[in-house]
C-alpha cells in the first residue's frame, strides 16, 4: 500500500502539469524547479560553502516568485512550464551527480 | 503591454488576493501586534512590573548557580541568563536539561533584582501567542508541527510578493492612484481608492515585509530539504557543516566567570552592557560566554561578543557569528522584519503600515467582491459571492476581536500555568469562530461590520479599566514606579478602541439603493442585493 499515495500523487501532478499548464507551472513546477536550481547553485558557484548557501538562500524567494510570475506573463502557457521542468531535472542531475561539500 | 498578458496579470493579482487574501489579512494583523511583544508581555504579567532602574541590583551568580544546582546533575544543551531591561526589569535564567531519559525540559526562573526574590512563575500567555500565531500560525505538532506553520508563512510571504508585483504592473497610472480618493462616490469607487492608496504608499514597507517574511519562514521549508540535497542529511546536518569548527569541551573542570562581573562588560564598539550571556560547556576548562549587547553599529537582532567563561579573554566570532557580507545580510532581515533598528517611534511607523496593509488586502477582496455582486462581471451565482462577503468581513473582524478577548482570558485564567497557552488558544479559537458565525448569521454585511467594528471597540476601551482592576495597579502607580509599558499599553488601547469606535460609527449601515446591483441575466438572474433577502 506504501506506493498508493506516491502514485496517486505522480499521477495528479501528470494530470495537473497537462491539463492547467500555467496553474501547474505556478503551483508545482515553480517550487521543485527553485529548490532543485537552490541546491545545484550551493554546490556549483564558487566561494567558502557557507557564504554560497547563504547568498543562495537570499536569492531564492525572489528565484520561486520570479518563476511564478513568468507562468503568468508568458503568453505561450507551455513554454515557461516546460522549461522549469527543463531546470529542475538538469539541476536534480546536477545535485545527483555532484559529491557533497564538507 | 498587450491586453491579453494585462489580463492575465491583473488575473494573477486577483486570484492571490481572493484565495489567500485572508490569510493575508490574518498574518498581516497578527503581525502588528507581534511587534509589541515585549509591551504585551510587560501588561499581561503584574508581577514583572518592577522598577525599570535599581541603583544596587543584587548579585546574580549566586542566584543562578543554586537554581542550577537545584536541577541536578544532568545534562545542559542551553543555558542563558537575561539582566534587567525597560521591557522586563529581573534577571531571568532560562535553562534546557537533558533528563536520564533523553528527554529535553526547558526550565526558567526569574528573580527581582531589588531583593533577589523568586517571581511567580507565569506560563507563556498572551504576548507568545500573537507571536507565534502570526510567526508559524501555532501549527500543532500532530500536523507536523510549528516548523510547517513557519514554513505556511513563508509560502504567504511569497504569495505577498507576487500580489505585490503583479499589483505593480496591473496599476498603471500609479502616481495618480497616490493621491486619488473619491470620497463622495460609490462605496466600491472608495474602497478601491483606498485600496490603491493604502497600496502604494505603504508599498516599500510591502516589499520589505513581504521579503523578509518569505524569508524568514521559507528556509525552515529549504533547510531540510537544502541538507537533503545537498549535504545528504537533514537540517542539522547542514547547519553543521555550516558553522564551521565548533569548541569541544575538555572534560576538565574550571570555576566560571561570575555573571555579575560579564554584566559589566560593555561592547568594544557601542559600550552597550549587555543584555544576555548564553553558556556553552558551562564548569568545564572551554566553557564559552557569549554576550549578547543592543546593536548600535550595525543592523542585527543582538551583536554578539565571545569571551572564554573562564579566564573571560576574548574570541574569535566563529561559525554563524563571522561578520562576513552574506551573514550580514542574514542578520538583518529579522530586525528589518520586527523593525527593532529605530526605537518606539520605527515601531509605532510599522504598527500603522502593517494595520494599513491588513486593511489594503480586506478592502482588495471587498473590491473584487463587491465588483462581481453588483455589476456584469463574475459567472458564480450572487448567494456565492455574497457569502464570500460574509466570509470576509466574519475572518477579518472576528481575528480582530479574538485577539482583544485574550487579553482578558490571559488576565482571568487562573488554572495550571503549562495550560494557560492552550487555553488562550481555545479562546482565541471560539471567539474568531463566533464573529464569523455572527457575520453568516446577519443578512446584512454592513451592519455586521459595523457591529463587530464596534464591539471591538468597547473591548478595547475596557481593557485599561480592567488592567487597573484585576492588577490593582493603577497607570499612574506604574509609572511612578518608573514602568512605562503596561501604561503605553492601556493608552494605546484606549486610543484604538475609541477609533474603532468612531470608524463604526462613521461606516454606512446599508448599501445606498442606487448602487445596488441590477439584474444580470447572464450572473443568474435576480437582482441580488449585498442585504439578503
Amino acid at each position: 500500500m506504501m506506493w498508493l499515495i506516491p502514485t496517486v500523487l505522480i499521477a495528479l501532478v501528470l494530470w495537473f502539469t497537462w491539463r492547467k499548464p500555467r496553474l501547474s507551472g505556478s503551483v508545482v513546477w515553480s517550487l521543485v524547479a527553485t529548490v532543485l536550481l537552490t541546491s545545484a547553485l550551493m554546490l556549483v558557484l564558487p566561494g567558502p560553502l557557507r557564504e554560497r548557501v547563504v547568498w543562495v538562500a537570499l536569492a531564492s524567494p525572489l528565484i520561486w516568485v520570479g518563476a511564478i510570475f513568468w507562468c503568468h506573463w508568458d503568453a505561450r502557457p507551455r513554454r515557461p512550464q516546460l522549461t522549469l521542468i527543463g531546470v529542475a531535472l538538469a539541476a536534480g542531475l546536477v545535485v545527483y551527480l555532484l559529491p557533497p561539500p564538507g | 503591454m498587450q491586453r491579453d498578458r494585462r489580463v492575465r496579470i491583473y488575473d494573477a493579482h486577483s486570484w492571490t488576493g481572493i484565495s489567500l487574501g485572508l490569510v493575508l489579512f490574518v498574518v498581516c494583523f497578527t503581525g502588528s501586534l507581534a511587534m509589541f511583544y515585549h509591551e504585551i508581555h510587560s501588561w499581561q504579567d503584574p508581577a514583572a512590573r518592577l522598577p525599570a532602574e535599581v541603583a544596587a541590583p543584587v548579585p546574580v551568580d549566586p542566584l543562578f548557580r543554586d537554581w542550577k544546582a537545584e536541577l541536578g546533575d544532568v545534562e545542559t544543551t542551553f543555558m542563558a541568563l537575561n539582566y534587567p531591561s525597560a521591557m522586563e526589569p529581573y534577571y531571568h535564567g532560562q535553562i534546557n536539561a537533558r533528563g536520564e531519559d533523553g528527554e529535553i525540559s526547558f526550565e526558567q526562573r526569574r528573580w527581582n533584582p531589588q531583593t533577589g526574590e523568586v517571581l511567580p512563575e507565569r506560563g507563556e500567555g498572551l504576548a507568545t501567542w500573537l507571536r507565534d500565531f502570526h510567526r508559524d500560525l501555532m501549527w500543532p505538532a500532530a500536523l507536523g508541527g510549528r516548523q510547517i506553520g513557519r514554513g505556511l508563512v513563508g509560502i504567504f510571504g511569497i504569495v505577498m510578493m507576487l500580489s505585490i508585483v503583479t499589483g505593480i504592473i496591473t496599476h498603471r497610472k500609479i502616481l495618480k492612484e497616490m493621491f486619488t480618493l473619491r470620497r463622495t462616490r460609490s462605496v466600491r469607487v472608495k474602497w478601491k481608492d483606498a485600496h490603491n492608496v493604502l497600496g502604494v504608499w505603504s508599498l516599500p514597507f510591502s516589499v520589505v515585509m513581504a521579503f523578509t517574511g518569505a524569508w524568514l519562514g521559507i528556509v525552515a521549508l529549504l533547510l531540510p530539504v537544502t541538507g537533503l540535497l545537498v549535504v545528504e542529511g537533514d537540517a542539522e546536518k547542514l547547519l553543521e557543516v555550516l558553522g564551521g569548527d565548533q569548541i569541544v569541551a575538555t572534560g576538565k573542570p574550571a570555576e566560571m566567570l561570575s555573571l555579575d562581573l560579564v554584566a559589566q562588560r560593555p561592547h568594544s564598539g557601542s559600550d552597550n552592557p549587555p543584555v544576555a550571556v548564553y553558556m556553552t560547556h558551562w564548569g568545564d576548562e572551554a566553557a564559552i560566554y557569549e554576550l549578547q549587547y543592543l546593536p548600535d553599529t550595525e543592523l542585527l537582532y543582538y551583536e554578539p561578543e565571545r569571551i572564554s567563561g573562564v579566564t573571560g579573554a576574548v574570541l574569535p566570532l566563529t561559525g554563524f557569528l563571522e561578520r562576513t557580507p552574506g551573514l550580514r545580510v542574514l542578520g538583518s532581515m529579522a530586525p528589518l522584519h520586527y523593525g527593532l533598528y529605530g526605537g518606539l517611534a520605527l515601531k509605532l511607523l510599522y504598527f500603522a503600515l502593517g494595520i494599513a496593509l491588513s486593511v489594503m488586502v480586506a478592502l482588495g477582496n471587498m473590491v473584487w467582491i463587491e465588483r462581481r455582486l453588483h455589476s456584469a462581471e463574475g459567472s458564480r451565482s450572487p448567494r456565492f459571492y455574497d457569502r464570500l462577503s460574509k466570509l470576509t468581513v466574519g475572518v477579518c473582524l472576528g481575528v480582530v476581536l479574538a485577539s482583544i478577548a485574550i487579553f482578558f482570558v490571559d488576565r482571568l485564567y487562573t488554572g495550571p500555568e503549562e495550560s494557560r497557552i492552550t487555553t488562550i488558544g481555545w479562546s482565541y479559537f471560539l471567539v474568531w469562530a463566533a464573529g464569523l458565525i455572527f457575520a453568516f448569521a446577519r443578512r446584512n454585511n454592513y451592519q455586521t461590520t459595523r457591529l463587530l467594528l464596534a464591539a471591538s471597540g468597547f473591548a478595547l476601551m475596557t481593557l485599561p479599566v480592567f488592567n487597573a482592576l484585576t492588577s490593582n495597579m493603577m497607570p499612574w502607580t506604574s509609572l511612578q514606579a518608573g514602568h512605562a509599558a503596561s501604561p503605553a499599553v492601556d493608552l494605546a488601547l484606549l486610543i484604538f478602541g475609541i477609533g474603532a469606535v468612531l470608524v463604526a460609527q462613521r461606516m454606512p449601515s446599508s448599501r445606498r439603493e442606487r448602487e445596488k446591483r441590477r439584474a444580470q441575466p447572464e450572473a443568474g438572474g435576480a437582482a441580488a442585493p449585498l442585504v439578503s433577502p
